[in-house]
């Protein structure tokens, strides 16, 4: 395998236009001889399906929720940035690709954040026309907040619910699309695997989970629009479906996974409070921009938060980053959290906590609006822990939630297997190793309204793809196989669920390769990881029948896949000896406790090739030239 | 959208619905209530109003054939309304309403037959019933309704009692009648505390106490 | 405090094609911190360790936003917290040794697919016909070319925020889908993006909601109060406002 990365020639700020231009186009009376199929109906998936539907492509699109719009892009709460520069504070295209290169700590590739950054614009123009109700100001133009990791005002929002609001716009396109016949939607019908013939993905295998049907379908090109790996943690903020599976099935089948390391642990969640516990509840980063994080100075000072003088409290964030205060990046905000805890400074009755306080706040804007600005985050905070924001500081600590890693893509977004695709969050490419706050749904839907309707044709164009036939051998050993696996997990009948063997998996992970990775744990988790998959295959209890609606041989087919995928993630995590953004290994720090980045080594982009069953995958690496952004330890203080 | 299927829309169905009620409740049962109020000032106002009603016969024929349309209307919609709703909402084994939604509201399908077999047995007691003729002072020949509403309940406390019971049928079905017609007509009516429901209520009822209070009159005196 | 409590449920399982009934398990242990569908999950494990079939039940996002999650409770959508959905309601709302009706969201428009699961997509279909403003990608002006002003932009927000349970349906004593059809006219009726196609719009909702056999309106509010985001009815008077206008003014 050789990875090409096919960055287009000429200065960064003219790339995207010189490569819209070179990249061979499809006539629009070809268009419709060609099918794509997208799988997943999220942002990228959405948007992605009803811009090739209007181009004209046959689009076929899947999700194994029950309609489009339930996909886990519909919880993002804080907001979507955009270099519009309309707060006047200096924003430019520049400055956004900028942030979002450093924010990354310098493992993205340039090119790409370059062209991300270059169509947020777009997107807000199209998502303002399509009727998204952002939030305004009293003049009637948008209103932007600021995010970590930022000093400019540049993200747009919709109250708490920006994600909701801009799946529901991708979702309301691509419902015009399906009435006007452009897309074949397939709701509850999960693909488990992409079928490769002559070397190019040509068709996926997808199960109806109400009938338990397992059905081939074939295309010109497959596009994974799939999300993260969060829950391969177990718990996260991630929905309870999410998963890696379709992303796995393609890295098994010739596709590179790039990253696997890089997750990010989101600093304001709800913190853990019990064994039953199945998700973790995130609480927007907006808050950062006017709740203060704090812990007592003392160690194990059990007092109640009022009862904690001024001077005896820490505000470790604005006294350790006085220029960025609480709204440094993801990343630091969560390590930090974690040391205080460590520390043994952590609230709250199991200690791992800090406070989000919003009493000088209150006072500074009053109740009023605060209540304008978060009630409904302050709800949400309410309802589940039985307390009131507005007179006891929030609790919160950091949770897996989102992952940078995912299938190795070109410049077109296409992986290493020729005609598979991989948009927003499923692919690795624009976040680095951290994701910047209200950068996610940028992505996800700057990859499908702007980026893969405009370089998928090259490769439609380009390539012979002649009709193969769902009856071609292919797609009977791949539908065989899932078959088999699916028999295989209910024949086990063993005295576990598989929850609890999720739940045994995920709790090594966050201990051994969470926030603070060393070789030791990581070297004992990549011992561990394989006895438990042992044993899930000897001990797993799936009850019910393949050809019914089954939620537990969903999940156990979701997680025997996170049982493969953990060691990767392990691997990858071992073989990067140096900390960067949200991966932070402790042998790799300052003396001051900070990340530190070894560019010497490590300035690349880590791909991971299946070598077979019981094989080591093969390391291949794209290295990272940083022509516009130099290669600086990022620095936040 | 034809106009046909508009109409037969469930909003368009909904609007007839209203409209033909309220077309009975302002052109009918206003007029007839302050009409049948005049029971209550005695016999020579109360003939002599029945007496001068019947000199209009045309505008009384044109009424009565807008609320023989109307009632029509209303009694088709209601059908075609309750019975879809009724196929639209199956098999809920264990569905409780909220304190939202009042008896008034449940019971609009059971106060709206009610009102019919009253309005049928209205018309056999009072219409289609035979009169005696009186001679007034001016020397008008008219009808002495007067007197064959007295009849009608002197001494006949379940002929009463069936009149006011279904009078409180009408309160029921005013009381929710008119505010929901004014949201069906897009004027918004508030969920809580709203002043419209309140007035709705108060000339429901008020209505249906008017219309009771001359049975229980002409039984008392 | 958090504190353990027992309850006994009685839930309405249901195969395919089949009909069905209500089981009666104890759910024990239940720590009161704990969430609906967590309970539900820990009442799922010890079937499955008993041999028994878990229940199927719809959910996903776990935080109030996807629209997955939705039984009826004890009578009541969601359990009937204000602006709470099922798997944002929290286990201290009950008492011990409470009995829990676990119902499916009814309406014939929702057929059972197995337990608790419906199919709800319906509602996918009214939007299908009109959810959302005609623009293609790459059609779209400078996003500031058209001040919007801040009520309206609010007012949309307030309507947009439905995340399409299907509560109000379920509530609704005629299965109606008046709420949900009429949360997404009001966004575009109150957005001038929405008006190019705006009577055209509420008349193909309407039309299809009629179609799938959704019940008819009798303004019970039922629906509101059902509704985990507090949409409001004031939304039914605007599509009514807007069906009349539509009907009265448009050709087609």
């Amino acid at each position: 395998m050789k990875l090409d990365a096919k960055i287009p020639e000429g200065p960064m700020a003219e790339k995207w236009t010189n490569h819209k231009f070179k990249v061979k186009l499809v006539n629009p009376s070809n268009k419709r001889k060609h099918k794509v199929i997208i799988v997943g109906s999220g942002l990228a998936g959405a948007s992605a399906a009803a811009t090739m539907s209007e181009l004209g492509y046959q689009v076929h699109c899947f999700t194994y929720s029950d309609s489009p719009r339930r996909a886990h892009s519909i919880a993002a709460q804080g907001g979507i940035n955009a270099a519009k520069n309309y707060p006047n504070d200096g924003d430019s295209i520049y400055r956004l690709f900028y942030d979002t290169v450093k924010g990354g700590d310098f493992r993205s590739r340039e090119a790409n954040v370059h062209r991300l950054a270059e169509c947020s614009n777009q997107i807000i123009d199209h998502c303002v026309a399509q009727g998204i109700p952002f939030a305004r100001e009293y003049g009637g133009y948008l209103d932007n907040r600021s995010f970590g990791g930022a000093q400019v005002s540049r993200t747009f929002y919709a109250r708490g619910q920006t994600g909701q609001q801009l799946l529901l716009g991708a979702y309301g396109a691509l419902s015009k699309e399906i009435k006007k016949g452009g897309v074949t939607m397939y709701t509850r019908e999960e693909v488990i695997d992409v079928v490769v013939i002559d070397g190019q993905a040509r068709g996926i295998i997808s199960r109806n989970l109400v009938t338990g049907e397992l059905s081939r379908h074939e295309a010109d090109a497959v596009v994974l629009a799939t999300g993260g790996y969060g829950n391969v943690f177990f718990l996260s903020t991630n929905a309870m479906n999410c998963n890696a599976s379709a992303a796995w099935r393609a890295y098994k089948k010739g596709a590179a996974f790039a990253n696997p390391c890089y997750t990010q642990i989101h600093p304001t969640c709800i913190p853990v409070h019990g064994e039953y516990q199945s998700k973790l509840t995130l609480m927007s980063e907006s808050l950062r921009n006017d709740g203060r994080i704090w812990v007592p100075k003392a160690k194990g000072d059990k007092r109640p938060a009022n009862q904690i003088p001024e001077d005896e409290r820490d505000y470790y964030l604005e006294r350790k980053y006085p220029s960025f205060g609480n709204l440094v990046p993801r990343d630091l905000a969560s390590r930090n959290a974690k040391m205080v805890c460590d520390e043994g400074r952590g609230v709250g009755p199991t200690g791992n906590a800090v406070y989000l306080d919003f009493a000088e706040a209150i006072e500074r804007l009053g109740k009023d609006a605060i209540v304008a600005k978060y009630g409904n985050l302050f709800e949400m905070y309410n309802r589940i822990t039985d307390e009131d924001p507005y007179t006891t500081p929030m609790m919160i600590f950091p949770a897996v939630h989102y992952t940078m890693g995912g299938l190795w893509v070109d410049y077109n977004l296409m992986t290493s297997l020729p005609g598979l695709y991989a948009i927003g969050e499923c692919n690795f490419s624009d976040h680095g190793a951290n994701r910047l706050g209200a950068s996610a749904l940028m992505q996800g839907l700057a990859d499908g309204y702007f980026v893969i309707p405009n370089t998928i044709n090259d490769y439609l164009a380009s390539n012979k793809l002649p009709k193969v036939g769902t009856d071609h051998e292919a797609f009977a050993e791949a539908e065989k196989a899932a078959q088999d696996k699916l028999d295989k997990l209910l024949a086990v009948n063993g005295k576990r669920t598989v929850d609890d063997f999720h739940k045994e998996l995920g709790h090594l992970l966050w201990e051994n390769c969470g926030m603070g990775r060393n070789e030791k744990g990581l070297k004992e988790a990549l011992e561990k990881i394989p006895k438990i998959r042992e044993e899930f295959w000897k001990d797993v209890n799936v009850p019910g029948s393949a050809d019914d609606l089954n939620q537990a041989l969903e999940k156990a087919n979701r997680v025997a896949d996170f049982m493969e995928f953990a060691e990767l993630m392990v691997k990858d995590a071992l073989m990067r000896a140096e900390s960067c953004g949200g991966h932070f290994r402790e042998e790799s720090q300052t003396d001051e406790g900070e990340a530190l980045r070894n560019d010497d080594e490590f300035c690349f982009v880590g791909a991971w090739e299946f070598a077979g069953l019981d094989k080591e995958p093969i390391l291949h690496k794209e290295h990272l030239e940083f022509e516009e952004v130099h290669l600086t330890q990022r620095s936040y203080k | 959208m034809s106009i046909k299927k508009t109409m037969l829309s469930s909003i368009g169905q909904k609007l007839l619905l209203a409209t033909s009620g309220l077309i009975m409740f302002l052109l009918f049962l206003i007029p007839h209530m302050g009409g049948n109020v005049l029971f209550l000032f005695g016999p020579d106002i109360f003939n002599s109003y029945a007496y001068h009603l019947h000199q209009l016969v045309p505008v009384v024929i044109g009424i009565e054939l807008l609320m023989l349309t109307s009632i029509t209307i209303h009694m088709i919609m209601a059908f075609r309304v309750v019975l879809a709703n009724r196929k639209a909402a199956d098999k809920r084994h264990t569905l409780k309403s909220s304190k939202e939604r009042s008896l008034a509201a449940k019971l609009m399908p059971v106060s709206g037959i009610m009102i019919f077999i009253f309005i049928v047995k209205h018309l056999l007691d009072f219409k289609f019933y035979e009169k005696t003729e009186i001679i007034s002072e001016h020397g008008d020949h008219m009808y002495n309704v007067y007197a064959m509403v007295l009849e009608r309940f002197q001494g006949d406390p379940v002929h009463l009692a069936f009149y006011v019971l279904f009078m409180v049928a009408v309160g029921f079905h005013l009381s929710h009648a008119l505010q929901s017609s004014l949201q069906t007509y897009g004027i918004y009516v508030p969920r809580d505390g709203s002043k419209i429901k309140l007035v709705s209520a108060i000339v429901g009822w008020g209505m249906a106490a008017t219309f009771a209070i001359i049975p229980i009159f002409a039984f008392i005196i | 405090m958090a504190k353990q409590i027992n309850l006994t449920l009685k839930v309405w399982r249901q195969n395919r094609g089949q009909e069905g009934k209500f089981e009666t398990y104890e759910a024990k242990n239940i720590d009161t911190d704990a969430s609906f569908l967590e309970m539900l999950d820990v009442v799922n494990d010890e079937l499955t360790l008993k041999g028994i079939e878990p229940i199927a039940f719809e959910h996903d996002c776990r935080e109030g936003i996807c629209g997955c999650c939705g039984s009826t409770v004890n009578g009541k959508t969601h359990g009937s917290h204000e602006r709470t959905t099922l798997c944002q309601l929290h286990m201290r709302h009950f008492e011990d040794g409470q009995n829990v009706v676990i119902e499916p969201f009814r309406a014939t428009a929702f057929p059972v697919i197995k337990d608790l699961i419906v199919d709800r997509s319906g509602l996918d279909q009214i939007i299908a016909e009109g959810g959302y403003v005609s623009v293609k990608t790459g059609n779209a002006p400078e996003a500031s070319t058209t001040p919007i002003k801040k009520e309206m932009a609010e007012a949309a927000m307030d309507a947009a925020e439905c995340i399409g349970c299907g509560a109000c349906v379920a509530a609704c004593p005629n299965g109606s889908a008046m709420l949900f059809t009429s949360a997404k006219v009001s966004q575009y009726a109150l957005l001038p993006q929405g008006h190019p196609e705006r009577a055209q719009r509420v008349k193909n909702m309407v039309g299809k909601m009629d179609e799938l056999g959704f019940g008819n309106c009798s303004n019970e509010y039922e629906c509101a109060v059902a509704c985990p985001k507090g949409i409001d009815v004031k939304n039914i008077a605007r599509l009514n406002r807007e069906f009349i206008k539509a009907s009265l003014t448009s050709e087609k």
